[in-house]
């Protein structure tokens, strides 16, 4: 796989992730770096990959999981695993002036952690719910039920708000 | 097919999408791009294994594998020759398997000094095959003798 190629095809879209995964920006080009660092090792894998993207994510998210893990201490790690940052989609987007836009940004923020990661995926990414389901562990069903409660929450914070 | 019906279905109202996709992503750090693939050939120049050196390493497992699965069916093999070697019989060489040969020799079209020859040969063998079995016999015989005998009395 030519690696200058990847980077090009998904090379910003896992820094996004990272740092809505992260919450800080320089955690997130160390993991990017060592996600590249495996890519590169990869040699024979490549070959058998069905789905690069959904691959990628994958291999990623669990580049992630290691660095908490490292940096935090298992039992840190594994809350902050669950968790996810909490300053993840404000670290991953520039706050917007649009007061409506800002309120939105800020409600997606306070979703359940598992909720979030999926519409960010979705709506950020453009995963569709079997990449999602491949990327997190879940299955279709799963990914689909989080997205549609984490829109609909969205949609009734927005309906009350106004 | 199942990953699209579920995309179909699952309700998503298409202004809070629209409105989410509206946010501006932060900038990327400048010279990222450059940093990330440089660490990535250096990994891929210092991996310890080059890919030619991973399947040769694969190639050797599936040797080693190979090998230790047909070991015990050598040594079992091996096994039913000694027992049979120790009973005083051959294991490898049945009677009917002499006769064969014997058939083989008298039929054999060559000139009658090659069919000595190899009616020689197969004397020598069964000869040999007959002193074995005397040995064990004698053993066999022996028997209590050698379970009194030690090295501070030897017969």
């Amino acid at each position: 796989m030519n690696l200058e190629e990847l980077y090009g095809r998904h090379g910003e879209d896992l820094f996004r992730y990272l740092v809505f995964r992260l919450g800080s920006v320089e955690d997130a080009e160390d993991v990017l770096q060592e996600t590249f660092c495996r890519f590169a090792r990869y040699t024979l894998r490549w070959r058998l990959v069905r789905n690069p993207q959904a691959f990628v994510f994958r291999v990623v998210r669990n580049e992630a999981n290691r660095f908490l893990r490292r940096k935090l201490g298992r039992r840190e790690g594994e809350k902050m695993i669950l968790t996810g940052a909490a300053g993840g989609f404000a670290a991953a987007f520039t706050a917007p002036e649009e007061p409506s836009l800002a309120l939105l940004m800020c409600q997606t923020g306070e979703l359940p952690p598992e909720q979030k990661e999926i519409v960010f995926l979705k709506v950020f990414e453009g995963l569709t719910f079997k990449e999602i389901g491949t990327v997190c562990g879940i299955s279709v069903n799963t990914a689909a039920s989080r997205y549609r409660y984490g829109i609909e929450k969205l949609r009734e914070a927005a309906g009350g708000k106004t | 097919m199942k990953d699209d019906k579920v995309n179909e279905i699952a309700p998503g109202p298409a202004d809070t999408e629209g409105e989410l996709r509206r946010l501006v992503p932060s900038t990327v750090p400048s010279g990222m791009r450059r940093r990330v693939l440089d660490r990535a050939l250096e990994a891929r120049l210092n991996a310890a294994l080059t890919p030619g050196m991973r399947v040769l390493a694969i190639a050797c497992s599936i040797v080693i594998v190979a090998v230790l699965a047909i070991e015990p069916l050598v040594g079992r093999h091996e096994a039913a020759r000694m027992t049979a070697l120790l009973d005083g019989r051959s294991s490898a060489r049945t009677a009917g398997e002499e006769a064969y040969d014997l058939a083989e020799v008298l039929g054999v079209q060559g000139s009658e000094a090659d069919r000595m020859a190899r009616l020689q040969i197969m004397a020598v063998s069964v000869g040999r095959e007959d002193r074995i079995s005397d040995f064990i016999e004698a053993r066999k015989r022996l028997k209590g003798w050698l379970n009194n005998e030690t090295s501070e009395n030897p017969i």
